[in-house]
């Protein structure tokens, strides 16, 4: 019972699902329509079901530190816990109770979360930075071939460059449009004949790892 | 049906058969030699390192939904992988952390770490509390930044789609001076990976790590359906280059979706 509840019901409900999409996009029918329609209604009703999961992790790790009001790993780490539930509370309670696109909802979301996104995310603007100039140090013949290519980009992206140099611009844009492109487009295609295989090796049942077997 | 349509059915078509003759030769016994692939020998090590250090293992899902079409594919390996990695996380009594911001996910993370642990005798080694829920991408940075502070992982595994909070993980990372193993088939954050991870996946290679650590010969069998099929590729891509520079440019358009 439990292999067929844990593996064949998941592997032949994705099998079918697989093969009425394939139907709705190369034989197109009403039928195949409606059903590929439900299908995707039915994701994002499983979408909004795992969101109370995703509560559920997040109370699961916060709720112990509040009652124990622990000091691990910080100082007064219970009391970041209770901040942490009573910000999502807040955010449940009005969201669900005068919507998402209430002015309360708005004035909540563009207060208090849109300020520290925008942070972080600016933040991040200085990892990658510190990420070029690891990228930036040349160790090997390899190291060089990326980085002198990457410098003349540099000099053709800042406005200075061309104009103290004008041999960059076409130099830059030769770079672009063929080096950049013809590696980029390698890329995409190996990329999305891998998803293709991997797909079909799901669902033929060679790919099961999302549901773990011992055997694998 | 339409002519894009057409070659697109001719594809998959191809794709389905080149998929069987790799599966026949495996049944007439020739099973293809993978290549080796550093990054997925390499999950021992960060996991042994962990173990020497007594700290958890860090492995967070990127932050594609999986309801993405590129999200999909690249959450399915990673689980695979997760698993494969758990087995030797049990073995030397490890803890894996996990953490994503797609709620859908983890019941994905909470099923595979449970029966990976619990097929390894070492059940205890898992709760729920092990998997972080993030609500953004941003919040997901910042939690990273929280997990290596107070938890301080060994290693950090990045495998998947990763979006732009890849230099931002790498960074932290980096400078926590955990172990990193990095893939990413989402390409603009491949060379964020190269740089900075101890060991990397570039582009289809993670699509290729399953069925190199899975013992299954007719999954291995399919990454020889996979050249294959890229051997045409990229006959069509001369054919079609051969094609535009002498003025014929509906077979572009018929290649394009």
């Amino acid at each position: 019972m439990s292999v067929l509840y844990r593996r064949q019901i998941p592997l032949v409900l994705t099998v079918f699902i697989v093969l009425v999409v394939l139907v709705k996009i190369f034989i197109p029918n009403p039928m195949a329509t409606y059903w590929s329609v439900m299908f995707q209604q039915w994701s994002s009703l499983a979408t909004g079901v795992s969101v109370g999961l995703g509560v559920v992790a997040l109370l699961s790790f916060h709720v112990p530190r509040i009652m124990r009001m622990e000091n691990e790993p910080i100082k007064f780490q219970w009391f970041y816990s209770i901040s942490t539930v009573a910000i999502m509370l807040i955010f449940i309670v009005v969201g669900l109770g005068l919507g998402s696109n209430s002015s309360q909802y708005n004035w909540l979301y563009n207060t208090w979360y849109a300020p520290i996104s925008g942070l972080i995310c600016f933040v991040s603007a200085f990892y990658s930075v510190t990420a070029v100039y690891r990228a930036f140090k040349i160790r090997s013949w390899e190291g060089a071939a990326l980085i002198i290519p990457a410098l003349l980009i540099f000099l053709y992206d800042a406005p200075i460059g061309p104009y103290l140099f004008p041999p960059l611009g076409p130099i830059g844009v030769y770079l672009f449009s063929v080096i950049t492109a013809s590696a980029f487009r390698a890329g995409l295609l190996s990329v999305g004949l891998g998803m293709v295989f991997i797909m079909i090796r799901t669902v033929i049942g060679k790919e099961r790892g999302y549901m773990y077997e011992e055997e694998m | 049906m339409a002519v894009q349509n057409v070659v697109a059915l001719a594809m998959l078509i191809l794709t389905c058969v080149s998929i069987w003759y790799s599966t026949y030769r495996v049944s007439q016994g020739k099973i293809p030699l993978i290549r080796k692939l550093p990054a997925m020998d390499a999950l021992e090590e960060a996991i042994a390192l962990c173990a020497e250090k007594g700290k958890p293992a860090w492995f967070p899902l990127g932050a594609a939904p999986i309801d993405d079409p590129q999200g999909t594919p690249g959450h399915i390996i990673t689980l695979s992988i997760m698993g494969y990695t758990t087995k030797f996380a049990a073995d030397m009594g490890v803890k894996i952390l996990s953490g994503t911001i797609r709620t859908p996910l983890i019941p994905m993370l909470d099923d595979v770490l449970t029966e990976a642990y619990r097929a390894h005798g070492a059940p205890e080694l898992h709760a729920l509390e092990d998997i972080r829920y993030f609500p953004s991408q941003m919040a997901y940075i910042a939690g990273n930044d929280t997990v290596h502070k107070y938890d301080q992982p060994g290693c950090q595994i990045m495998l998947g789609v990763w979006w732009a909070e890849t230099p931002a993980f790498c960074e932290i990372a980096k400078r926590a001076g955990a172990f990193i193993i990095g893939g990413t088939d989402y390409i603009e954050n491949v060379p964020y990976l190269v740089a900075f991870s101890d060991y990397s996946l570039v582009f289809e290679e993670l699509y290729a790590a399953s069925a190199y650590v899975s013992d299954d010969p007719y999954l291995k069998a399919t990454i020889f359906g996979e050249d294959l099929m890229k051997f045409l590729l990229l006959a069509l891509a001369f054919i079609g280059a051969i094609a535009m520079a002498a003025g014929f440019t509906d077979f572009a358009k018929w290649l394009a979706m």
